[in-house]
């Protein structure tokens, strides 16, 4: 039947039943509208106007804050933040009213014709009726439930209720691991947090490092021949994931501070790094500006060593000679600033002084230093993690079918080379995906830190909250910061598997 | 569609877990039938369960106090354990109803952070702690100390304040828990332990050797600990603050847990006010008149739970000092009940 026989076809009732539904769907939207506001109005403004106030206020929120950047990223983020939050609900107005068009829309061009004259027995119909009605209940409560909290707020702590400016205010604790940037008491708790921020930062990385090396070593040696090594491994794996992780750090972080002497008594290697129940010192390298050419020839060695790999690549594939790539790459790499740091010595002196750390008073002073709190959650992170992803890998390794080692031995590789070329590209393409939730957990597993004063994001927010008394803004941080972490780590993982996908030919 | 709907369910759900701060915290109390206290974790003298799980201590008596005023019954209450980090989070919303856990009145808790002090319980200052066989004899030789405390407290930043006021240099160490600090002060973490003096005496009896340590000379900080409430219930503000003025009236007024019901038949009128006998106080704040008599007959006055928890006679073995009366050498006085 053609579309011009079916307008044909209609007959006198179908249109009436049509328009009813129309009309239906009118109604429907100015009562979900009605409701929406009513609920804004009732729980949130106070006022049948307020919501148009506050969107002009909204406005101008975002426009001053991007016009006078000047309180911090923090603050202005959560300047944003907070202005977008006040109107949000604003916009399920419009998803309303869009709804609604949707559904007329649909209702005319796709289903002209009503199953049934009554149009609440109609399926399409009550498909999108339902929505509507569901997504004006939720709006509703959204309204509730921050017309709620404002309340309450607003009765415990008077006029300044909600706002990220508290963040301007001095922080006045200590906080006993600063990395990169300046920190005093004085400082804002802008700072403080982004100090926290560092130590999670710095942790996780460190931690992500260490249980991929750990992940590989048990993976590969469970699937060893030797009976030994595969149960060693098996045991790893079983005990480690099986205890649950802010035991492991307590244990840890015990088992650092028990067996290490006082500071007077600290265990000296070469004179020069000292290590007692305080933590490890090392010295403190200060670079001269001679130092750069060094610099310049480590980066030089990289660049040459690349375009050294692909020029022999393609020489090999196109003569079959082979070159030693990685002799070189390591001579370029290591032996060329080595050689300069030397030539440099002799004319300009040495490019590196040492601040050596001293014993003065209660503990060394100067040099560089670990806390024993940053190795204890290192430590304890990664040997857990460690564990996960050594299953990951087993499990990579072991899903590359047989045939491929045969096929790879049959043409005469090494077994090195077998687990290069061959098995070790395909099972990454099983590991990466869970990889990336194990690199996701430890970083969300750092926050345990605050067990044993490690200063982390949580454990310096936590002193925030505590201080200020603004639980909502340092929440909405925390939330927003480890969102950003997880989407990056998640974003760098997609690209590096895709990078690492099967290249079908 | 069907993600819709689970959003919605989610979302009704969740609107049984906003529990609204209410306003009314005594008719909320008599409904639930009991007190919910916020204490400590675990502080001897102060707040501690015994080897039967009974919670003891000065600040858990006040908690039985308001109990006795409310209920006439010194048991009604439970107890929630929080740590300094917790304490005010629970309060504001609505986990307990008073925090009685040695917190320290301050002007930015009790008015950006939104809370009320109902007065003070133990006057108090900051302290250091360190290893006898350090050989400190004062807080100014402790330049370049590792310093051990509680995150969360005035404590953490009168360190800061002490330490730069001086142009010492320091490393804090903050940890949640009190037993993790103490813990790691004892592994030799740190040189120096530092909290409330109070709070010195009562973790020192937690340590491995406690006559190892001992406690500097210097008091850096005031340290008045006090009952709190949440911003916006003034009946319930009015009932905590007069139970406790009233133990420390009942002290000053010779009124104990022991005489208490001869004293009813005193002629001095003060003592008429105060058990009830005379005017309509109670009512005043929502009780009955005998309000204070409960207390005092099933708790006891100021000086009683003082000495039963912290004084002399306690392991803690705290001298009254500042907290002796007014009319005694200290600084505890409280309003007339009339
Ligand atoms: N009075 C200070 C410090 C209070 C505080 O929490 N002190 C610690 C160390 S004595 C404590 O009570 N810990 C006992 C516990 O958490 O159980 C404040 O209010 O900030």
């Amino acid at each position: 039947m053609s579309t011009a026989e079916a307008v044909i076809a209609e007959t006198a009732a179908e249109g009436q039943a049509r328009q009813r539904r129309l009309i239906l769907v009118l109604l429907l939207t100015i009562a979900s509208l009605l409701i929406f506001w009513g609920s804004a109005s009732a729980f949130y403004y106070h006022s049948p106007t307020g919501m148009f106030a506050d969107l002009a206020r909204w406005v101008g929120d975002i426009a001053a804050a991007l016009v006078t950047f000047d309180g911090g990223f923090l603050q202005w983020l959560g300047r944003i933040g907070i202005a977008v939050i006040r109107v949000a609900p604003l916009f399920s107005a419009i998803f309303i009213v869009g709804v609604a068009l949707r559904l007329r829309n649909w209702l005319v061009r796709e289903h002209p014709r009503p199953a049934s004259a009554n149009p609440l027995f109609d399926r399409h119909f009550r498909g999108i009726f339902s929505e509507l009605v569901i997504f004006t209940l939720l709006a509703a409560f959204l309204w509730w439930i921050t017309g709620n909290t404002v309340e309450n707020l607003h009765r415990l702590k008077g006029d300044q209720v909600v706002g990220f400016d508290f963040l301007s205010s001095t922080a006045g604790f200590g906080i006993n691991q600063i990395l990169f940037i300046d920190y005093a008491e004085t400082s804002s708790y802008a700072t403080a947090i982004m100090v926290g921020l560092i130590n999670t930062l710095v942790l996780s990385f460190a931690g992500i490092v260490l249980a991929t090396i750990i992940g590989f070593i048990i993976g590969i040696m469970r699937l060893s021949h030797n009976w030994v090594i595969s149960k060693l491994a098996a045991g790893y794996v079983e005990f480690f994931r099986n205890v649950p992780l802010l035991l492991q750090i307590f244990v840890w972080y015990n088992a650092v501070l028990k067996p290490l002497p006082r500071p007077r008594q600290s265990i000296a290697v070469a004179d020069s790094i000292f290590i007692n129940n305080r933590g490890v010192y090392a010295p403190k390298p200060l670079f001269t500006d001679a130092w750069w050419f060094v610099v310049a020839a480590f980066i030089f060695g990289i660049v040459a060593s690349w375009f050294i790999a692909r020029w022999a690549h393609r020489r090999q594939m196109e003569t079959g000679q082979p070159f030693p790539v990685l002799t070189t790459a390591l001579a370029l790499i290591f032996g060329l600033p080595l050689l300069t740091y030397g030539l440099v010595h002799l004319l300009a002196g040495p490019p590196v002084h040492f601040d050596y750390p001293v014993l003065r008073g209660f503990n060394y002073q100067g040099g560089m230093r670990i806390i024993p709190e940053f190795i204890a959650m290192l430590l304890a992170l990664s040997i857990y993690t460690g564990a996960f992803i050594g299953e990951i890998v087993r499990a990579g390794i072991q899903a590359v079918p047989h045939g491929q080692t045969e096929a790879a031995l049959a043409l005469g590789l090494t077994r090195g080379q077998m687990l290069r070329l061959v098995i070790i590209p395909q099972a990454m393409r099983v590991i990466i995906p869970p990889l990336t939730s194990q690199y996701l957990n430890l970083t969300k597993n750092s926050s345990l830190a605050v067990a044993i004063a490690y200063p982390d994001l949580v454990a310096v927010g936590g002193i925030v909250i505590n201080q200020s008394g603004h639980e909502l803004e340092v929440f909405a941080i925390w939330m927003l910061i480890y969102l950003s972490l997880s989407l990056a780590t998640s974003a760098f993982m997609n690209w590096y598997n895709a990078k690492m996908k099967l290249v079908e030919r | 569609m069907k993600k819709m709907f689970a959003m919605a369910l989610g979302a009704v759900m969740m609107a049984g877990a906003v529990s609204a701060a209410n306003a009314g915290t005594l008719d909320d109390v008599k409904k639930k039938g009991f007190i919910q206290c916020g204490v400590s974790q675990g502080l001897p003298g102060f707040s501690m369960p015994d080897d039967k799980g009974n919670w003891k201590g000065i600040d858990v008596d006040f908690c039985r106090a308001l109990a006795a005023a409310v209920f006439a019954d010194p048991n009604k209450v439970k107890f929630t354990p929080l740590s300094a980090k917790q304490r005010f989070n629970a309060l504001r919303s609505g986990e307990v109803d008073v925090l009685s856990r040695n917190t320290t009145w301050t002007m930015q808790r009790d008015t950006e952070q939104g809370l009320n002090f109902a007065g003070v319980l133990y006057y108090d200052g900051q302290g250091f702690m360190v290893r006898k066989s350090m050989g400190v004899t004062s807080a100014l030789q402790l330049n370049g100390a590792a310093v051990c405390t509680n995150t969360g407290t005035t404590t953490e930043l009168n360190v800061a304040d002490f330490f730069r006021s001086h142009k010492m240099k320091y490393e804090v160490v903050a940890f949640e828990k009190a037993d993790e600090v103490v813990k790691a002060y004892d592994e030799g973490r740190c040189d120096v332990y530092t909290t409330d003096r109070s709070g010195l005496a009562a973790m020192r009896l937690k340590m491995k050797n406690p006559d190892e340590h001992v406690v500097l000379p210097e008091i850096i900080s005031k340290e008045p600990l006090g009952p709190v409430v949440r911003h916006g219930d003034d009946q319930w503000f009015d009932i905590v603050k007069w139970t406790l003025f009233a133990m420390v009236n009942a002290e000053e007024l010779g009124v104990t847990s022991k005489n208490v019901d001869e004293m009813k038949k005193s002629t001095n009128p003060a003592i008429k006010r105060l058990l009830g006998v005379e005017g309509d106080f109670g009512k005043m704040i929502g009780l009955s008149n005998d309000w204070a008599y409960n207390v005092i007959k099933l708790v006891g006055n100021y000086g009683e739970i003082y000495d039963r928890n912290v004084g002399p006679k306690t392991p803690l073995g705290l001298a009254r000092g500042l907290n002796a009366l007014w009319n005694k050498g200290g600084i505890m006085y409280a309003p007339p009940i009339r």
